[in-house]
């Protein structure tokens, strides 16, 4: 399982998924889906997301299907952006749909 | 001049600056006093701007001082995000980490500062002083000045709190000075004239008492 911040034209996100690469090609189906063909993804730690969370990201992980699957955590973008460091962030992951 | 994507927390902006650099502690500071204290910036070529705002540019780059200045140029989050191709972006810049927060005035009991004159400016950050770690400090909440004024000249008090009293201007008064710097012993003591450290430029910005 991954958990990741998507940068996206209106803030960021913060999403849970079950994919093994940020850039799968379903993965990114699922998020055009949303509305997002193009973002910037930065992978954070699930234990940090987990203990920010609590009870809300075990509720989140009871819906996430175990292969191929992608949840969304937090819409709200400030409060995204300021739970996490800079530090915490992983390398930036660009994408855009052709 | 430079041209650059400012991720925010509601999205990214377009902005144009004559600061050198994106991570210039002014540079922070001008998106700060817009409430913008943590984001991640990608440069764009300013030619790519100007082709693709036109005449906005014109206009936005006709307010832009010759001078350590900012215009935010488009705060449409998804134009801004597709008006560029990652290609065209820089290397992401991150902002320092914050500080430690500064240190509050503390006067010795008793004893009221001397009188600080400085030039305050439009957002609230005095530029220059009477007192040499007070510049960079800023009035909170900032002190509206006329528009188009760049800065204004103050002379207050501050009490043990840090809290300006017998300003001129007055509407600074019951505002809070905060001071920028780190150091041992307290900043803003009434060492304003007799200082008891040599103070020196610290190289993450401020100023240090050795």
């Amino acid at each position: 399982m991954k958990a990741a911040m998507i940068f996206t034209g209106s803030g960021p996100i913060l999403i849970l998924t079950s994919f093994d690469s940020l850039e799968h090609p379903t993965f990114t189906e699922k998020l055009g889906a949303r509305g997002i063909s193009k973002y910037i993804a930065y992978e954070v730690s699930v234990d940090k997301v987990k203990n920010l969370y609590g009870t809300r990201f075990s509720i989140i992980l009871g819906d996430l299907s175990q292969t191929d699957d992608l949840r969304v955590m937090d819409i709200d973008g400030h409060h995204v952006l300021n739970s996490f460091s800079i530090e915490e962030l992983g390398p930036p992951i660009y994408y855009q749909s052709h | 001049m430079k041209a650059a994507l400012i991720f925010t927390g509601s999205g990214p902006i377009l902005v144009l600056t004559s600061f050198e650099s994106l991570e210039s502690p002014h540079f922070i500071q001008r998106l700060a006093a817009r409430g913008i204290s943590k984001f991640i910036a990608h440069e764009v070529p300013v030619e790519l701007v100007q082709e693709r705002y036109g005449k906005r540019f014109s206009v936005i780059m006709g307010d832009l001082s010759q001078n350590d200045d900012m215009r935010v140029m488009d705060v449409d989050g998804h134009h801004v995000f597709n008006s560029f191709s990652f290609e065209e972006l820089g290397r992401p810049i991150y902002p320092p980490p914050p500080r430690k927060p500064v240190q509050e005035a503390v006067i010795e009991e008793g004893i009221e500062s001397e009188w600080l004159w400085t030039n305050v400016d439009e957002y609230g950050s005095l530029v220059e002083s009477s007192y040499l770690p007070m510049v960079g400090s800023h009035i909170v909440p900032a002190a509206p000045i006329e528009a188009g004024v760049r800065s204004k000249k103050a002379r207050f008090k501050i009490n043990r709190q840090g809290i300006i009293f017998d300003g001129s201007p007055q509407n600074l008064n019951g505002r809070k000075l905060v001071l920028h710097g780190r150091s041992s012993p307290a900043l803003g003591r009434a060492d304003t004239v007799t200082p008891s450290c040599t103070w020196r430029p610290a190289d993450e910005g401020g100023w240090i008492c050795v």
